[in-house]
């Protein structure tokens, strides 16, 4: 239990680094907001000042920094100027459709690594184990940018995959099973340009571990107990090659929501990743900072989440 | 009860086609309730033979000759087959128990895993089963021990789990390959009473493999020593020891009276 | 338990031992930031004398602190209490910068370093890399110096050019042993070098042990949970059990007047070596 909770501890203490971090970083950006208002003829200074001092830009630094503080304890976690509202509304309907993405590319890309990695692993010097190695080195070095343009390019072509956005218009019409299929055609392009820029990676490790762990003494003991192959598989070999693969778990979460957050802007699927980058080009400040931290709570969640998986899975953490 | 002719076994060198010779042409026979012992350097393919004669070599292996074991060739049985024969007919305990035991599974599941490959009993029964095999490889605490993981036990506890393991099924020839080797000394001559005394309730024919001679004149009838893939001489153990004839054997031995030159003193 | 009192059939005259151990107290408290696990006492009040020119062995069991004890004589670890001095030379309080020289003339072979021997080099690189790193000798004069103690280690000169991983595990240990003669070392310690090896290895190793302190007055101290391996090698023999020696004197008081209970298991599982007692009785 005290791992869990010295994991999690440092895990507050991390978002807190990450806030004062980004709200650093923002500052030392030029300009804010209001400087492209002043560029608007019809607005005069005196306004623009008036502004400013309301959401308390003209404040020192850690003055700001404590009024953000005390709005993000509200629950607001700042204001944006660009949609004139509380932060933390704003975000939940994309972090919502973010992570429901990234959740379902997660989800395929692993049950695919696990599939194929596995196969490949048993496999090992055999022509099928070539051919997986071969495609997967291929597909890792195709950039992701580029297969989700190439995607998109399939789908304006034969038009059988709906181009952007997550619903059609017409989706307040819909039945609950129309519903169902819009999104998963709407889904489907997006989750696979993630799934193919993740998924070879991880079979990679899974067939690298895998590997590993049917080389080891207690694999071969087991087959010299007349244990049948696929028990000792799946019973045997996984649990031992787990270990690394937890781990890897915790960082695909992170890097796939941030090449998440590339698909998306390119895809316009309506997630972070699109008002991510609105709020950077408007410096739509505290915009930016809610989404860094929301990034770092999915970063933090993931490891969180493989560091209980792990100490459900190996006694020897759950000792020491 | 298990007749070895002619085995040889070689193993592919990376290059295609090209192949090392581990064993060549090694004949001999186990008899039922006799410990017979194999003696040889690291190397000199003692372990691959036990692994041969299972049959659970690393793909690549090539092996010639014939084991005949309960009136079958094993070298010819199939797969299938043959995974009846291992764990059940003939067992094997290894060296090191902190390397053959799975690290994250509880020993006691580790043992039922063996019955249930060989009965297709209920959860019950193999729960029954484990505990005996645990209390008759002389383990206090059973419901504890069943429960821990490898890390948690002794170096002689985990070694007497693995030879649980390889009881399970009672099978009727054990290998014993270097099973003292990596335990600390007062440990290693319990562990080898233990063996010796399963093995007469059990009648089984042992196959013990160990470099150091010394065991093998407590535990073993018969001896044969391994150099360089051949057996370069078996007997009679004390025949053996007494009057080697080879001249490996003869190296083994003076360096056997060199290292207790102390028992002769206190003696 | 006070200093030992040096047997006088052993010295004639007592000399000032090589390496006198005092007092030592070491414990391991595993504790994270979170969990203090429960405390592991691996030396408790060990005290021990190493006479110059003589053969040492401290045997025990594993977990006995043995090792930990070997650790703190080469000075790889620090005691919590008690005082180790190197001839007249306080070690324990030491500045790091003066404990340099001290660890050339206290040398450590452990049981894996005959395996960590760096694979891309040649033997004889091997054996010359602590002259190298410590420039002590002309660079011309370090080749030549290196194949003199690979050939006092019987390593003859055609495998100064070969990698060690083409070396035997016999050649690998004595490859380790001259890499750490090369330093003129006062004490040799041993850890455990031999469990690896086989017994004919073995036997050549212990040989050459046995020439190399004749010739060059070596002072060993050998480790080992094998009480038979040092049966015609040791001189004096500490036992230890949990953290504490539980008996020590001269060689052969402790084999064949053993006082302690731990010393006689010991002894009594070293393996028996007279044929004809029960080999055969069940064929």
């Amino acid at each position: 239990m005290r791992f869990l909770l010295a994991r999690l501890t440092r895990s507050v203490f991390l978002l807190a680094g990450v806030s004062v971090l980004s709200f650093l970083l923002m500052q030392l950006a030029p300009g804010d907001f209001f400087e492209e208002i002043k560029l608007n003829p019809q607005i005069s200074p005196q306004t623009i000042a008036a502004l400013r001092s309301q959401f308390g830009l003209d404040r020192p630094l850690p003055v700001r920094y404590g009024l953000w503080l005390q709005s993000a304890a509200r629950g607001d976690f700042g204001y944006s100027f660009a949609y004139n509202s509380p932060v933390a509304p704003l975000l939940k309907t994309r972090v919502r459709n973010t992570a429901f993405l990234a959740g379902v590319a997660t989800a395929i890309a692993w049950v695919l690594a696990l599939g194929i990695g596995l196969w490949s692993a048993v496999r090992a010097g055999h022509w099928d184990d070539r051919f997986c190695t071969g495609a997967m080195s291929i597909s890792m070095a195709v950039p992701d940018v580029l297969v989700a343009l190439a995607l998109l390019l399939l789908a304006t072509r034969t038009g059988v995959f709906p181009v952007g956005g997550m619903v059609s218009t017409d989706f307040d019409d819909f039945t609950f099973l129309q519903k169902a299929k819009d999104i998963g055609a709407h889904l489907a392009l997006p989750v696979f340009a993630l799934v193919f820029g993740l998924a070879p990676t991880l079979a990679r490790h899974v067939r690298s571990s895998v590997a590993q762990a049917l080389t080891a003494p207690c694999v071969q003991a087991a087959r010299a107990h007349g244990i049948a192959p696929a028990r000792i598989l799946f019973r045997h070999v996984l649990p031992v090659a787990a270990n690394p693969l937890i781990s890897l778990f915790g960082i695909s979460l992170a890097t796939l929501l941030s090449v998440s957050l590339l698909i998306e802007v390119i895809m316009s699927w309506p997630g972070l990743g699109p008002f991510f980058l609105e709020a950077i080009l408007a410096r739509d400040v505290y915009v930016v900072i809610g989404t860094v931290l929301l990034s770092t709570v999915f970063l933090v969640a993931g490891n969180l989440i493989a560091d209980g998986l792990l100490f459900a899975a190996d006694p020897r953490i759950r000792k020491s | 009860m298990c007749t070895v002719r002619n085995l040889s076994v070689a193993f592919n060198s990376g290059k295609q086609s090209q192949f090392r010779d581990v064993l060549k042409g090694v004949n001999f026979d186990l008899f039922p309730g006799e410990v017979t012992g194999l003696l040889g350097e690291s190397g000199s393919g003692k372990s691959t033979l036990a692994l041969t004669m299972l049959r659970t070599l690393p793909a690549g292996a090539r092996v010639r000759g014939s084991i005949t074991f309960e009136g079958r060739d094993l070298l010819r049985l199939g797969e299938r087959e043959m995974r009846q024969v291992r764990g059940a007919r003939m067992a094997i305990v290894f060296q090191d128990p902190g390397l053959a035991l799975n690290p994250v599974m509880p020993v006691g599941i580790q043992i039922i895993e063996v019955l249930r490959a060989h009965h297709k009993w209920k959860p019950q029964r193999l729960r029954d089963e484990t505990k005996s095999l645990l209390d008759q490889v002389g383990l206090d605490d059973i419901s504890r021990i069943f429960k821990s993981y490898p890390h948690e036990l002794s170096g002689g506890q985990a070694q007497r789990v693995l030879i649980a393991q390889a009881l399970a099924c009672r099978p009727a020839m054990l290998i014993a390959d270097e099973p003292t080797a990596s335990l600390d000394s007062t440990i290693q001559a319990e562990i080898l009473a233990l063996l010796e005394k399963l093995r007469r309730e059990y009648n089984m024919a042992m196959l013990f493999i160990t470099h150091n001679p010394a065991l093998l004149l407590t535990i073993a009838q018969r001896v044969m020593v391994m150099h360089e893939g051949e057996i370069v001489e078996q007997g009679a153990t004390a025949a053996v020891f007494s009057q080697p004839g080879d001249a490996f054997t003869k190296s083994l031995v003076s360096a056997m009276e060199q290292r207790v030159l102390a028992a002769a003193w206190s003696a | 338990m006070a200093a030992f009192p040096v047997n006088a059939d052993y010295t004639e005259s007592y000399r000032e031992p090589l390496l006198r151990v005092q007092g030592l107290n070491k414990r391991y408290a595993r504790s994270g930031f979170w969990s203090k696990t429960k405390p592991v006492q691996a030396l408790s009040d060990v005290s021990l004398e190493i006479q110059s020119g003589s053969t040492t062995a401290i045997v025990g069991e594993s977990g006995s602190g043995k090792t930990t004890l070997a650790m703190c004589m080469a000075q790889l670890e620090t005691p919590d209490s008690g005082d180790i001095w190197l001839k007249s030379q306080r070690l324990t309080g030491l500045a790091a910068a003066d404990l340099l020289p001290i660890r050339q003339k206290v040398q450590l072979i452990f049981q894996s370093s005959a395996s960590a021997l760096n694979p891309r080099l040649s033997a004889i690189e091997i054996v010359a890399e602590p002259l190298d790193i410590l420039g002590m000798v002309r660079r011309e004069r370090r080749r030549e110096l290196a194949l003199e103690y690979m050939q006092l280690t019987g390593l003859t000169a055609d495998l100064a050019g070969h990698s060690p991983l083409t070396l035997s595990g016999g050649q690998r240990q004595r490859l380790a042993i001259a890499r750490a003669l090369t330093l003129k070392p006062e004490l040799l310690i041993f850890d455990e070098s031999f469990s690896g090896l086989d017994l004919i290895l073995e036997a050549q190793i212990l040989e050459l042990l046995r020439t190399l302190k004749t010739s060059c007055g070596f002072t060993y101290l050998v480790i080992t949970h094998d009480l038979s391996l040092v049966a015609g090698l040791a001189d004096y023999v500490a036992v230890m059990q949990s953290g504490k020696i539980v008996e020590q004197g001269l060689a052969s008081r402790v084999f064949l007047h053993a006082q302690h209970p731990h010393t006689l298991a010991l002894l009594a599982a070293m393996p028996r070596w007279t044929i004809g007692s029960n080999a055969g009785s069940g064929a």
